[in-house]
């Protein structure tokens, strides 16, 4: 389309020396990016009103939409006031900070550790021959539609307890009781294992388009399958591993289920934002910075890094 | 901070003995060929490790600690590390000494066992991790007690499917005389009759062999629709005779201005159908027997009337599992509408990579935060100022401002304003993927079907659309496990009060009350529904491979 259509200056000419009927026709030309203009409005007021908001004051908030902040005789209205008073200690719920820096811990292990191991896997499957190993792939990769709430009461259990294995008298201990329980390893733990089939499945998907010749020429020479992984196909598929990043990555800050089964305290800020929706109601001046607090950081992740994100949704799902 | 600290230490430890372990595990395969009893006593001295570790922890063989000159063992690590690798390692080396085999069959086992070290983690983690709790929590569906460890039973489902809250029949008579449903059932009529017009126009086929395939379709569809209404009515008749149930679908089907505007409508299609071929007969050539579906009209109308009829009978069925499905069918339906609706419009329109932006964003939120987000556009105050947005243009067309979630007088429609978030959410991803694959259809596709003369609406039916219909089948299927899960959203607005809840919220209030039992029964309900859409997952996958 954009190489057929004149430069808009002369389009601009062309239209205002045509009759009305004609006019009338141009204008419903562009009538693709008024409806999608106006939609990615409606899509966009929603969070546009809670930014607003979460720098009201609390008077104003509670008495007047946020639209009437925007005229600027209530420009008065703006204040940081509500974000202080979020850092504020309170009773009940995890502190920002502190629920931030849980966040952080639990998902710096949840985004790093499946990488490793599922591009392990990956290369695996793609490159390595071995008997099953189409069987072993779709059974992996099938898991990517298990509901999570299969696992959770099992892994709760094994956290808690450790495994054992009965034999009449004598009880065979299988886990551990490490002490799991209530600590952010059980929740990225209980991440990587949902990560998993994802990020084999991404990778798998890339590593195996990889040109073939390289490999055999690589294979040729000597290299055996580790040196090849390590020097050939991991920095290759460096684009496939920002895409899991990203995606692990805002699904395990996101998550609300899993922690809320796994941890009584030491909360991270998904759980914090329910606890203080149920605490404090309708104090919605907590509730608005809080919310954005939560936002910040995927968004930065998701704007700076959109293309990655973009590129693993598209993995697999769009035959070319 | 101490606390992320550790965190980072313990995964740069973790991540560098997984490094080594598999580092040695390929130095280890490396010697098979070259150093054949190698191999045998590093793999016997590994399982001599964890033997010792097994036997120790078991009590079983507990050798006394002894203190070693810088480290000071603990009890029964002597053992682990130092009996067990060293007997089994000797034991391995004899072994691989004696029995070692001939070249072929070393490199045979080399490349046997060098996948392990690859796929072994993972496949080790997906087991332990996702297959094995779920075999478990299936198992502790079916047993009794509070924890799970009562006798083998069917007592949890019963319970599920014995509470009219969680499931019920009630109400399946009220389909039928649903607006809804009456209005769907016209427009599936009009779709059929649509497609069958769309034939003739096209094909130019015989008016008697279509036109018998079409009286006989609709006469299939009027019985069976009529089957169903006669069992509903009749179901409707025993729960409660004292209402007559044909009465009110006369009623409303009378008083609906709607469903007499679609009467009207189609009655005068029929005729103008009917019409052309009275007066033109040369429309009618050889003949055919399809219908063609791939019309604007017939497939939108099918389409608009079966999402209606779904719309019908699940927003009058108002049992928690019904309530599951109708979330499937109205956020996976309606975002995959909306992602293709957008995908084609942002495909004519040039500052279409900040548009999609935009749209796509809410992906990256948290749906406890858009939970808040959305509470605050629902908002309704007791006064006359609005602060929600939704009930300020309510207000401000001069209707009554009303409570979206709570007021129990907008059961069942108070389910749609949270589908509504989860629709905010997901239709940026149905667009992004679907927009992909619309700009992967080859261009001189679309050029030769303009060239021969198709407007831009076919192009999209029928040029665009089928080649796309894989792409929109994995949308479709990638929302349905998606939404079957739904969770967060309905905690974080409702928490499932006033007839808003779903299968995983219901599991998560179980295992937080320790009804382990009845929890897992939830959660296996979870899986049956989503095991069509794994299997099919399943088949694609292995189609892909091949």
């Amino acid at each position: 389309m954009a190489d057929s259509s004149p430069t808009p200056e002369h389009e601009a000419l062309a239209t205002m020396s045509q009759p009305v009927g004609k006019r009338l026709k141009s204008a419903f030309s562009n009538l693709p990016a008024w409806v999608l203009w106006g939609i990615v409005i409606l899509w966009t007021v929603p969070t546009f009103g809670l930014f607003v908001s979460s720098f009201r004051e609390v008077g104003a908030i509670n008495t007047s939409g946020w639209w009437t902040a925007l005229s600027p005789t209530n420009w008065s209205d703006f204040t940081f006031e509500n974000y202080t008073e979020l850092f504020e200690e309170r009773a009940g719920v995890e502190t920002i900070p502190g629920a931030t820096l849980n966040s952080l811990a639990i998902v710096i292990p949840a985004t790093i550790i499946p990488i490793a191991i599922a591009a392990i896997a990956a290369y695996g499957f793609a490159w390595i021959d071995f008997r099953g190993r189409n069987w072993l792939f779709v059974a992996t990769v099938s898991m990517l539609a298990l509901p999570n709430q299969m696992t959770f009461i099992p892994l709760l259990q094994l956290f808690n307890n450790g495994a054992h294995l009965t034999f009449g008298s004598q009880t065979f201990v299988l886990f551990p009781d490490l002490g799991l329980a209530n600590t952010p390893a059980a929740v990225w733990l209980t991440h990587i294992a949902f990560g998993l089939p994802l990020a084999i499945f991404l990778l798998h998907n890339y590593m195996s388009q990889l040109p073939k010749d390289i490999f055999e020429a690589a294979r040729i020479d000597g290299a055996n399958h580790f040196t090849i992984f390590w020097r050939l196909a991991l920095p290759l598929s460096r684009p496939a591993l920002a895409a899991f990043a990203v995606f692990q990555f805002l699904w395990a800050w996101n998550d609300f289920l899993v922690a809320s089964i796994f941890l009584r305290d030491n909360e991270p800020l998904t759980v914090t934002l329910v606890n203080m929706v149920g605490q404090f109601g309708d104090d919605f001046q907590l509730l608005f910075p809080a919310a954005f607090v939560i936002m910040v950081l995927p968004l930065v992740v998701f704007f700076a890094l959109q293309k990655h994100f973009v590129r693993g949704l598209l993995a697999g799902s769009v035959k070319g | 901070m101490g606390k992320l600290i550790s965190t980072i230490v313990s995964v740069a430890v973790g991540l560098g003995a997984a490094a080594g372990l598999f580092i040695g595990f390929n130095r280890l395969v490396d010697q098979a060929r070259p150093r054949w009893p190698i191999l045998t006593s590093g793999f016997a001295a590994v399982f001599g490790i964890l033997a010792g570790a097994i036997l120790q922890h078991n009590d079983i063989l507990r050798t006394p600690s002894i203190d070693l000159l810088i480290w000071d063992a603990p009890e029964g690590a002597f053992t682990t590390l130092l009996v067990g690798p060293i007997v089994f390692g000797v034991l391995g080396y004899l072994f691989g000494k004696a029995v070692t085999p001939n070249l072929e069959s070393r490199t045979h086992w080399e490349g046997r066992l060098r996948p392990i070290g690859f796929v072994g983690p993972a496949v080790l983690f997906v087991t332990f991790g996702l297959v094995v709790p779920s075999l478990r929590t299936i198992l502790v569906s079916f047993r009794d007690g509070k924890r799970g460890d009562g006798d083998y039973t069917l007592a949890q489902y019963d319970r599920i499917f014995s509470d009219d809250d969680l499931w019920t029949m009630e109400g399946f008579g009220d389909i039928f005389t649903s607006r809804l449903f009456i209005v769907g059932l016209f427009a599936i009529v009009f779709a059929v009759i649509a497609a069958w017009a769309s034939t003739q126009r096209f094909h130019g086929t015989s008016q008697s062999g279509s036109a018998t395939l079409v009286m006989r379709l609709l006469g299939g569809g009027v019985v069976l629709v009529a089957g169903l209404a006669v069992i509903g009515f009749a179901e409707a008749v025993a729960r409660d005779p004292n209402r007559s149930s044909v009465y009110d679908a006369l009623t409303v089907l009378v008083s609906s201005r709607v469903t007499l505007a679609v009467v009207v409508i189609t009655a005068a299609l029929l005729i103008l159908v009917w019409l052309y071929f009275k007066v033109r007969p040369d429309a009618v050539a050889e003949e055919t027997t399809e219908l063609d579906w791939s019309s604007p009209i017939s497939s939108l109308t099918i389409v608009f009337g079966i999402i209606l009829l779904l719309f019908a009978a699940l927003s009058t069925m108002q049992a928690l599992i019904w309530n599951n499905l109708w979330w499937v069918v109205t956020v996976a339906g309606l975002s995959t509408v909306l992602g293709l609706l957008l995908a084609m419009l942002a495909d004519r329109v040039k500052s279409e990579k900040y548009a999609k932006t935009m749209i796509f964003m809410p992906m990256a939120i948290s749906m406890v935060g858009a939970a808040v987000i959305w509470d605050y556009m629902y908002n309704v105050q007791p006064g006359d100022t609005q602060i929600g947005v939704l009930n300020a243009i309510i207000q401000g067309l001069g209707f009554e401002a009303r409570g979206f979630f709570i007021n129990s007088s907008a059961i069942p429609w108070n389910n749609v304003s949270i589908m509504v978030i989860m629709i905010w959410i997901q239709t940026g991803f149905a667009m992004v993927v679907l927009s992909a694959a619309i700009k992967s259809v080859p261009d001189e596709l679309l050029e030769a079907a303009r060239v021969d003369g198709a407007k831009e609406v076919q192009v999209f039916w029928r040029v665009i659309v089928p080649q796309i219909t894989a792409t929109i089948l994995v949308v479709l299927t990638t929302l349905i496990i998606i939404v079957m899960k739904v969770f967060d959203l309905v905690k974080a607005t409702t928490n499932g009060a006033n007839r808003t809840d779903v299968l995983a919220n219901a599991m998560f209030n179980q295992l937080r009350d320790g009804n382990f039992a009845l929890s897992s029964a939830f959660a296996v309900l979870i899986f049956v529904l989503t095991l069509p859409v794994m299997i099919y997952n399943i088949r694609r996958t292995q189609r892909d491979l091949r």
